[in-house]
């Protein structure tokens, strides 16, 4: 895959996944993802950031997000297209999000659910000593926006069909107007297409 | 004009109505490019996903075809190999029942020896008699 790392393992649905490139020189890519166009709107090329301070990230940087973040938990891999797509393949390690749930509107009581499961927690008053020594730079400022404590909370990769898919901006956009931090987000720009494209290892997900 | 059919209150009372009266509908207006753009995007998905399964579902009938294509030609390639080495025994391969000489175009197949399929051959024949 990359100098020094033929392979790596992520868990998915229980069960350990090695992601690997294939390694047939001669394979070429057929199917929906070898495809070069579609109709425009709406399957446009989309620019290289899905929001302005939400960071885009390729193949070798969500390599290294599933060995550390996704396998200490502190991050999620979340598949942004609607079930049908998901269900037809998908990054090993990845959860489906479909990005229809994070289009609700930043009140409806939805969000909790969501924002309780990405590690967050309802903002409390930090006190006058806490405040104090935040003051003095002896505490770390607490990731507050609006309701809602986003300290602890979560990264969230997110990916749908590839450059030319909107889902996962559209999440992306759903999560940050609804109060998830920027810097707690991240853009795999090249989703299903790029990933095919490199012959890395994908999962059809168990039906429920 | 106002003035002289609503008393004051009722007439502030009546414009803070209006004025709501006219906000409801001004919001739902730019709500619904939203929604009708997610809509209609959502469909463009699920139109894109039949294309997709329908190639699919083609594809797939053209491998079965390519297997089945493929399976014939090598079941005519055995029987021209054993005409042409041992004849007698393509007679006798000829005279057996289609279902028999599927098993044994099968048991070469599955890397019995021509040795070995010869005598099924034979034994074939003979219980069939």
């Amino acid at each position: 895959m990359t100098k020094g790392k033929p392979y790596i393992h992520v868990v998915h649905e229980g069960r350990s996944i090695r992601i690997e490139r294939i390694q047939d020189p001669e394979f070429e890519l057929k199917g929906y993802f070898a495809k070069t166009a579609r109709k425009c709107p709406p399957f446009c090329i989309h620019p290289m950031k899905a929001a302005p301070d939400v960071e885009t990230i390729g193949e070798v940087e969500l390599f290294e997000f599933m060995e550390t973040q996704l396998r200490d938990g502190t991050g999620v891999l979340i598949d942004a297209r609607t079930p049908t797509w998901y269900k037809k393949g998908t990054i090993p390690g990845a959860v489906n999000y479909p990005f229809t749930e994070f289009s609700l509107p930043p009140e409806d009581p939805a969000w909790e659910e969501i924002f309780v499961k990405f590690g967050a927690k309802p903002a409390q008053d930090p006190g006058l000593i806490e405040k104090a020594m935040q003051g003095m730079g002896l505490s770390g400022e607490r990731l507050q926006s609006g309701k809602w404590d986003f300290s602890n909370a979560k990264n969230l990769v997110l990916f749908c069909n590839g450059p030319a898919c909107g889902q996962s901006p559209h999440a992306i956009k759903g999560l940050l107007a609804a109060g998830y931090p920027a810097q707690k987000l991240f853009y795999f720009r090249g989703g299903m297409q790029m990933w095919e494209l490199w012959g890395l290892t994908t999962v059809v997900p168990a039906s429920e | 004009m106002l003035r002289r059919i609503f008393p004051k209150k009722a007439r502030s009372r009546t414009v803070g109505l209006s004025f709501v009266s006219l906000l409801v509908p001004a919001c739902l207006l730019l709500v619904s490019p939203i929604l009708h753009s997610e809509d209609a995007y959502l469909d463009a998905l699920r139109l894109e996903e039949e294309r997709l399964n329908d190639k699919e579902s083609a594809d797939r009938d053209e491998v079965k075809s390519e297997s089945v294509a493929s399976s014939d030609d090598q079941r005519a390639k055995f029987e021209n190999e054993l005409e042409a080495s041992y004849r007698g025994t393509f007679l006798f391969y000829t005279k057996l029942p289609a279902k028999s000489q599927e098993e044994v175009f099968r048991e070469r197949q599955q890397g019995a020896s021509i040795d070995e399929v010869r005598k099924t051959i034979m034994n074939r024949y003979l219980h069939s008699h």
